[in-house]
């Protein structure tokens, strides 16, 4: 439960790269694998941030009888 | 007291990084958002754990209907719940998004305390003699 740095971590990096990949595409005319590249650096990332987000409904329910 | 040291260390380092992201990759920044508020409010549940566990200690010494209590934590809950969420959707620019969460956290709260609204009528009733 403890505030996990590493991912905080991760994701900053993941997005950083996908960031530059999406420069370094579109910079040499690949449009669409620029797109892709975003898209996939967001799905992982989302992945990600979901188990983090189902564990928090599940410690609030637990905690206040919801 | 650890968890909390270790959840502002966490917030201060993710909004450095968030402000780089923010700046390339705004999808990003917006989950990192995410994960860092659901981690702190999961640090912030460690500490409120104790406390709820004290309330329903209070609601049994002084024999308080269960029923008023559990309410009461479930709305602080969706309380908590749904002013993180819109706050969020706010940040990512969605201001319609987090106003309709806000809507929606109210009718359930009312929903919720249906019972409550209940037990003070019949109370009312019973002071006023069947009116």
């Amino acid at each position: 439960m403890i505030m996990e740095i590493d991912l905080i971590f991760k994701i900053a990096a993941i997005g950083i790269i996908v960031s530059i990949l999406n420069q370094v595409l579109s910079r040499s005319g690949r449009e669409e694998q620029a797109t892709m590249t975003t898209l996939t650096g967001l799905i992982v990332v989302l992945m990600m941030v979901a188990q983090k987000i189902s564990d928090l409904f599940e410690l609030v329910k637990r905690l206040f009888d919801l | 007291m650890n968890v909390f040291w270790k959840t502002v260390a966490g917030i201060l380092t993710a909004i450095i990084l968030w402000i780089n992201l923010n700046k390339s990759n705004k999808d990003s920044s917006v989950l990192m958002t995410l994960a860092v508020c659901a981690m702190a409010i999961m640090a912030a549940a460690s500490f409120l754990q104790p406390v709820v566990s004290f309330i329903k200690k209070i609601q049994g010494i002084g024999k308080l209907d269960e029923g008023l209590v559990s309410v009461v934590l479930k709305v602080v809950g969706v309380g908590i719940v749904s002013e993180i969420a819109s706050l969020i959707c706010k940040d990512a620019g969605n201001e319609s998004m987090g106003k309709t969460l806000q809507f929606i956290a109210a009718a359930t709260v009312l929903w919720i305390s249906i019972p409550v609204f209940e037990k003070l009528l019949a109370l009312l009733e019973k002071i006023l003699g069947g009116v």
